[in-house]
């Protein structure tokens, strides 16, 4: 009896057991998800915030225009006008200006380092493209205020080197690594056989090259752009200290003043308060809009290629 | 998924307390706030002699003595020099204290002020009258003098208040019609809300020239001007007294030279004061000891050191 | 062939064109910024400190006859523009023994300046009349001094970046990496996940300006933590997030399925394949997450400057009125800003690329390493 009593305990203990365990993990389960789920609340929480404080000068009694924020093209808080419309467009002239001019140069350095060059100068090269991925953003701005500017204001038709062009330089420049490092591994990712295959039908190095593995890599080097892209429109403080940050008129040519949407916003948001702070979240929300666009590419991007493997 | 969900409604159930509670806190600390408040003012014998007995306690502390806590300082820029400076030296007289300044822009330190977040706020212009609240106090303890500066390879030496006006509107775009260079100007500003821009635009009346124009460079900062200014022959900026160096020229204002005696003697057009505001339900005993150090001679001494113009 | 030639000569240029960009700024940084970097430019506070000191002064015969020896505080000094340095010390010098006015030992060291003495300000005496100002004093028994010890340094700005980095990763380290596991040893398919990995791919491309507002909005002034390294600590973690999870996961998906069919197979829980297994085989590349988040913390200016602030001081709270701090990069930029002063600014960057360096160094060094192993 006593035998059997305490069998049936073990037994009922060893499934107590099992069922703490299988709690324990449960719990350890739900702490890890908790764990991933901070990225979402964050996500969410951001939107909300910058959004709830940026849309609010346009809703209540003293409510602001929203069409005259989207299409002005004058800032001057002081004298309660705020328009965005020439900072969307001096952010877009830069973005493009840059996407232009940095993925070709990315591009075929991405090329020369995965196809053409040895390994000893490999070796030399992929460093210092790493490095200058890891350069902080002021410090380009430094080197576009010391070296940049002084160059442009010599070759410019206008008097002052703050300019678009300056802009573009600067960006292009944080661009390059961003598009060259990853442009680079979509080209490695094209399989040998490929490559083979061309060279086996009597094309030479090059054609292969821009014929064969290139195309190959489309979706990569376009998802490399797109990430250029978002880089771009979202860089601050470089730029703050080589545009020139007209308060007002849409960029006609490369050597105009610009102002992008992210310098409006760091330039006066330690001064701000009131409304003029909440059409700086305005802007932000302008900003953040954009780069909504920029992402939703980039997952689509990816997921499509993601798909295609 | 039931459970996930069940979680999720958790997380976002906590998050709310958390900032329910939050928000509790900041009610306590407020009402306990009013509450110092209605004391103080149905006893008023009781805080008469508590000022009495503080104002010895500042009179003491020049002795280096007991006064203790901390002192928040927001506002101006401009200033940040000297009230380093000046902080060094009080810290270094009242162990006990210390000073937390932040350069946020005169706009902000009122505003900091009114709120009742700093316990000085530094302004670098007047406060403006919808600026002013009855319990808000100003204190002027310097002036200082704007300067008009160029390029040391301009030729142009001095300038009028009627041309800066119509330089900074863009009416005259051109050096020779100041009697320069044939070189067009470079305009340099600063960014809205600065202390020193809306002091100067204040006092070369642009308003009525129709405002800054389009075509100005506008730069975050004193140092930014003047590193803009130092390396653009063409470029005409402002600055604060203490930022002319060699890099720059200082320009003669309606002929007058921007020099610290000029400006306390009230010949060079462009200065203003540089103030402290507090609330008077906030002055407390180390706050009230600092801006009578400001204003006293070992102080003042610290203005002049860095190009301002003492208040005596 | 042509064609051929015109391609080659593309690459070489479109290459040569990169590497030159590079070269061209660090040399542009290192040329302004080298000249300034010394042992007292990394040693040092960034503001000059000035104390007042009460010192005992001896009146005794010495028989050092040197110009810049003052016997009574038994101390070489040196006239400069403003006041008097001192050079060196003599054993038992009283100096050493100083006190400040909290009556607390305050040693007076080599370098530091002496402004005033009692009263009378020193900034108009030559060499003789300081001499004798201070022998004179010398008679008194106890005399303050105003002693003011040199800044100009960035000592203050590598602690703080230190804490900056501390915090951030002790927040955002155990968050990502638990996401990471979450992500590849748990979820399935599903919406969920889709959400989640949305979410990380957003919080990727958002600027940091962006997390700039929403740190300033949320932890500054909602939270009321004032500027302060928590702030700036909470804002990063978020901003790193995406760089960790996404590093860590790769590793994790990298390891063999076997390993741990194996461990579930010899009886361990899940849990303890996870953390005795999956983990510890995953650890190069949570290092590599980690030290990728460091350059981008050293590297990050927008996003610290609205919520950690720009004082040069070492915090000595995590939020409120003392906490406020600069890192390297953010006091580099309100240097621009504010002073215009290109040469310090450089110096300062050129102690960052270094910094920069050594970790991309690392970094390699650990994933060759690792790859070997396998």
């Amino acid at each position: 009896m006593m035998v059997k009593h305490l069998l049936k305990n073990t037994e009922a203990l060893e499934s107590i057991n099992m069922k703490t365990t299988k709690i324990r993990e449960k719990i350890i389960e739900t702490v890890f998800f908790l764990c991933a789920l901070i990225s979402v609340i964050s996500v969410v929480a951001i939107i909300a915030f910058v959004f709830s404080k940026g849309l609010k000068p346009f809703f209540g009694d003293h409510a602001y225009n929203f069409l005259d924020f989207i299409t002005g093209v004058r800032w001057d808080p002081e004298n309660n006008q705020y328009g965005v419309f020439y900072m969307i467009a001096g952010s877009v002239f830069a973005t493009a200006g840059a996407i232009i001019i940095g993925v070709p140069i990315g591009l075929l350095t991405a090329v020369f380092i995965a196809e053409v060059a040895p390994k000893s100068l490999v070796k030399i090269i992929k460093p210092a493209i790493e490095l200058l991925a890891g350069i902080p953003s002021v410090i380009y701005g430094a080197f576009g205020m010391g070296i940049i500017i002084p160059v442009i204001e010599k070759i410019s038709p206008q008097p002052q080197g703050q300019s678009l062009l300056a802009v573009i330089c600067v960006l292009t420049i944080m661009i390059l690594p961003t598009i060259i490092t990853l442009s680079e591994s979509s080209l490695r990712a094209v399989p040998k056989s490929y490559r083979e295959a061309s060279l086996g039908l009597g094309a030479s190095k090059m054609q292969t090259i821009f014929r064969t593995v290139i195309p190959a890599a489309k979706s990569g080097i376009l998802s490399a752009t797109v990430l250029g892209i978002g880089r771009a429109i979202g860089e601050t403080m470089a730029v703050m200290m080589i545009a020139g940050n007209a308060i007002g008129g849409i960029p006609t040519s490369i050597w105009d003043k610009v102002r992008p949407l992210t310098v409006n916003i760091s330039m006066e948001m330690g001064y701000a308060s009131g409304t003029h702070q909440e059409m700086l979240f305005a802007t932000g929300v302008v900003l953040f809009v954009f780069i909504m666009f920029v992402n939703i590419t980039v997952i689509r991007i990816t997921h499509k290629t993601v798909e295609k493997d | 998924m039931r459970l996930k969900k069940f979680v999720t409604l958790c997380m976002v159930g906590a998050m709310v307390f958390a900032f329910a509670g939050c928000s509790k806190k900041d009610n306590n600390t407020n009402s306990n706030n009013a509450n110092t408040q209605e004391t103080t003012e149905t006893t008023t014998e009781a805080t008469d002699a508590a000022t009495t007995e503080s104002s010895t306690d500042a009179a003491a502390t020049t002795d280096g003595s007991s006064l203790s806590g901390t002192v928040v300082i927001t506002g101006s820029t401009s200033v940040e020099k000297i009230l380093n400076d000046m902080i060094d030296e009080f810290q270094a007289m009242n162990p006990d204290v210390t000073i937390n300044y932040t350069g946020t822009g005169s706009s902000a330190g009122i505003a900091d002020t009114l709120a009742g977040s700093n316990d000085l706020g530094a302004s670098s212009r007047e406060v403006k009258d919808e600026e002013k609240s009855d319990t808000m106090k100003e204190v002027v303890w310097a002036h200082d003098g704007i300067a008009v500066i160029t390029n040391p390879a301009n030729p142009v030496a001095d300038i009028t208040l009627e041309n800066l006006a119509k330089i900074y509107s863009g009416e005259i775009t051109n050096w020779n019609q100041v009697g320069g260079n044939d070189a067009p100007i470079v305009i340099v500003s600063r960014e809205g809300a600065s202390g020193t821009r809306s002091a100067f635009e204040e006092l070369i009346k642009l308003e009525d020239n129709g405002g800054l124009t389009e075509d100005a460079t506008v730069v975050e900062g004193n140092g930014n001007v003047q590193t803009t200014v130092a390396g653009n022959e063409n470029a005409i900026g402002y600055v604060s007294f203490s930022f002319i160096d060699d890099t720059v020229k200082g320009l003669t204002v309606e002929t007058v030279e921007p020099t610290a005696e000029n400006a306390k003697a009230g010949t060079y057009p462009l200065s203003r004061p540089f103030l402290f505001v507090y609330d008077e339900n906030n002055y407390t005993p180390q706050t009230q000891a600092f801006v009578e150090f400001a204003t006293s001679d070992d102080g003042q001494a610290f203005v002049e050191e860095h190009g301002g113009i003492r208040i005596d | 062939m042509i064609k051929d030639a015109i391609g080659k000569i593309a690459l070489y240029v479109a290459s040569s064109l990169s590497v030159m960009t590079l070269v061209i700024i660090i040399g542009f940084v290192f040329v302004k910024g080298l000249p300034g970097i010394n042992f007292d430019f990394l040693t040092r506070q960034w503001q000059d400190k000035t104390t007042f000191v009460n010192v005992t002064l001896q009146n005794t015969e010495d028989t050092d006859l040197s110009d810049s020896y003052i016997p009574s505080i038994r101390a070489y000094v040196e006239h400069s523009e403003e006041s008097f340095t001192i050079i060196k010390l003599k054993d038992g010098s009283s100096l050493e023994k100083a006190k400040n006015l909290k009556n607390e030992t305050y040693e007076v060291k080599k370098k530091d300046m002496i402004t005033k003495i009692d009263s009378t300000n020193v900034k108009d005496m030559s060499m003789e009349e300081f001499s004798e100002q201070m022998n004179s004093v010398a008679s008194q028994g106890i005399t303050r001094l105003k002693v003011t010890r040199p800044g100009g340094g960035i000592q203050p700005m590598l602690i703080s970046t230190l804490y900056i980095i501390l915090l951030s990763l002790a927040i955002a380290a155990p968050v990502g990496i638990l996401s990471a596991l979450y992500l590849t040893e748990y979820a399935k398919k599903g919406k969920i996940l889709g959400v989640i990995q949305f979410a990380i791919q957003m919080l990727a491309g958002i600027p940091s300006i962006i997390y700039g507002l929403f740190g300033m909005l949320v932890f500054v002034q909602l939270l009321k933590m004032q500027y302060s390294i928590l702030a700036g600590a909470l804002t990063l973690s978020i901003l790193l997030l995406p760089t960790i999870i996404s590093t860590t996961s790769e590793s994790l998906k990298a390891i063999p399925k076997g390993y741990r069919e194996s461990s579930l197979g010899l009886g361990a829980t899940k849990l303890q394949t996870n953390f005795r297994v999956v983990l510890p085989n995953a650890l190069p590349g949570i290092l590599v997450a980690i030290i990728l988040s460091i350059g981008r913390i050293v590297g990050e200016s927008a996003a610290l400057i609205w919520t950690a602030g720009t004082i040069a001081q070492v915090p000595s709270a995590l939020t409120g009125n003392t906490a406020s701090a600069a890192t390297l990069t953010t006091k580099l930029y309100q240097l621009l800003k504010e002073e215009g002063d290109v040469a310090s600014a450089c110096s300062i960057a050129v102690v960052i690329i270094v910094l920069i360096w050594i970790l991309n160094l690392l970094s390699k060094w650990i994933t060759k390493r690792f790859t070997v192993k396998e």
